[in-house]
């Protein structure tokens, strides 16, 4: 079986090209503002990755009416458009890393927040310029809720995938300002922990979605 | 099922036995059994509603079945499905790609999930002078249709699923679609099923025909044996019902009242015998059409009257 497919990961990620402005762009314009350093744990830009991840797993879990059918009688093994599925949200999560990354590493936010009379900077610039790398670890947690959720949704109970997210959202939100705010050994426990949900939330996906059924 | 059983040729590629599908309890198939054996053209006619769709979704492997099998070479279509369904084509009612995806791209998609045939889909594009390069929601409705149909011959699938791939199409294209469809049943020992509404194609294209009514198979026969063994007699209303087993094997299909003389649609081994049934009246055999009205008409009145 061949497993990677240029063309099908090229169809999928054209479904994602709204969700990936949105989070590159959100991300990017959010951090030209705040005057407080960026620490990686502000609600604005968690609330924009939970929006883009969201998006994205419904843009891919969703295709429009007939078109589902139709990309799932082509002759891929189903396991493949789900591994496929997961490259296009990992590659649309990292566009939006590597857009708001690029805001710090190229100055502009620097240059932002010197325009409007900011005396930290350039001071703290390299201090804040791994902030995308949290938002990254949130990304790597909460994508695999989201496409999960809606593999899940496409069985039977629609509203379990729905209560999944609500139940891992808020843990994974929490673990996640634990994460970035102390040291020690709990911080690399959870990370551990998380690595194992993020692992078991795309296998089962993948077991999942061999058994959903396509409407058309 | 009116008991009208297709004789079955060489070797079954697809084959549902006891097939039923549930939606939110509803009933859309239930008890369906049908084959389509290789070399075989199978045309699977029914009212909107009736189940046609779902049968073509069941065979895909797309959704499950409430209850029964189908199979395709022996493998369930689900676990075929999910393993990509080599040698199976299907070319959906509405199952179409993205928009902005062009007619050269489709092909690139298809090439990429498996064994395609550039050439053949090139000159099946060129036959409609279709462009490789524009994008797929700029073509027509019949146009879509000739590439969907076009990509999947292009697989060489053992077993082609179409649901109404005519559906748009102008009459000599229709003609061109059903001629490939029976050229390539022959030539490839492939079985293909088609849904249509026009039974005219149906009886340029099929070996075998099924109808489908509000979930019932209730015709499976070769179109032959059809042409040879179902007779319409029309006579006086006074003279009765037709009773079956009056001196030969018969079997009811259809009725219909018309004013002061019945329509009977009856199937027997042994057309002669008919004419002591006639009482007077006309024999003659049936077209297609005729006998898909029949035979829906009076199956809805039979269930109506229950």
């Amino acid at each position: 079986m061949r497993f990677f497919h240029p063309m099908l990961l090229s169809y999928l990620g054209r479904k994602t090209v709204w969700p990936t402005l949105l989070g590159a762009a959100g991300l990017a314009i959010f951090e030209l503002f705040p005057s407080a350093p960026l620490s990686g744990r502000e609600m604005l830009p968690a609330a924009i990755i939970v929006a883009h991840v969201a998006w994205v797993s419904w843009a891919l879990a969703r295709l429009d009416k007939g078109e589902m059918p139709f990309l799932y009688t082509r002759g891929f093994h189903w396991d493949v458009i789900w591994w496929h599925r997961v490259a296009v949200a990992a590659l649309s999560a990292l566009a939006a890393i590597a857009a708001s990354s690029l805001v710090l590493w190229l100055g502009l936010r620097t240059a932002a927040q010197i325009g409007m009379g900011d005396s930290l900077y350039p001071l703290v610039a390299r201090r804040e310029s791994w902030a995308p790398m949290y938002w990254l670890v949130l990304y790597v947690l909460l994508l695999p809720v989201g496409l999960y959720a809606f593999v899940r949704a496409e069985h039977e109970a629609p509203l379990g995938g729905l209560w999944l997210a609500i139940a891992i959202g808020p843990t994974t939100w929490f673990a996640w300002n634990l994460l970035a705010g102390t040291a020690g050994w709990l911080p690399r426990a959870l990370m551990v922990a998380g690595g194992c949900v993020v692992v078991a939330l795309l296998w089962a996906g993948q077991r999942l979605h061999r058994n959903v059924e396509v409407a058309s | 099922m009116t008991g009208l059983n297709g004789s079955g040729m060489s070797m079954a590629i697809l084959e549902a036995k006891d097939l039923r599908r549930d939606f939110s309890g509803v009933s859309a198939l239930d008890g369906v059994n049908l084959s389509a054996a290789s070399g075989e053209v199978v045309a699977l006619l029914g009212p909107n509603g009736a189940g046609k769709t779902t049968f073509l979704r069941l065979a895909r492997g797309l959704i499950e079945p409430s209850g029964g099998t189908v199979s395709i070479d022996g493998c369930a279509a689900r676990v075929l499905a999910a393993r990509g369904g080599r040698g199976v084509a299907a070319v959906g009612d509405a199952w179409e790609p993205a928009g902005w995806i062009s007619a050269d791209g489709l092909g690139d998609l298809q090439a990429s999930a498996g064994p395609f045939s550039r050439r053949i889909y090139g000159r099946w594009c060129e036959q409609l002078n279709l462009s490789p390069y524009k994008a797929f929601r700029q073509f027509s409705k019949g146009q879509k249709r000739w590439i969907l149909c076009g990509l999947a011959l292009a697989t060489s699938p053992r077993l082609l699923l179409m649901d109404e791939p005519a559906d748009g199409l102008d009459p000599s294209a229709r003609l061109l679609l059903y001629q490939a469809l029976r050229a390539y049943a022959n030539d490839h020992d492939a079985a293909v099923v088609v849904t249509t509404h026009i039974c005219g194609d149906v009886e340029k294209v099929a070996d075998r025909v099924a109808i489908i009514d509000r979930g019932h198979l209730i015709v499976d026969a070769e179109l032959e044996t059809l042409r040879h063994e179902v007779r319409q007699i029309t006579r006086p209303s006074e003279a009765g019902p037709i009773v079956p087993g009056n001196g030969c094997a018969l079997e009811i299909l259809g009725h219909r009242r018309e004013g002061a003389v019945d329509l009977w649609w009856l199937r027997t081994s042994n057309p002669e015998a008919l004419s002591s049934l006639a009482g007077g009246g006309e024999i003659r055999p049936v077209a297609l059409e005729d006998l898909y009205l029949a035979v829906t008409a009076f199956r809805s009145r039979l269930e109506n009257a229950s």
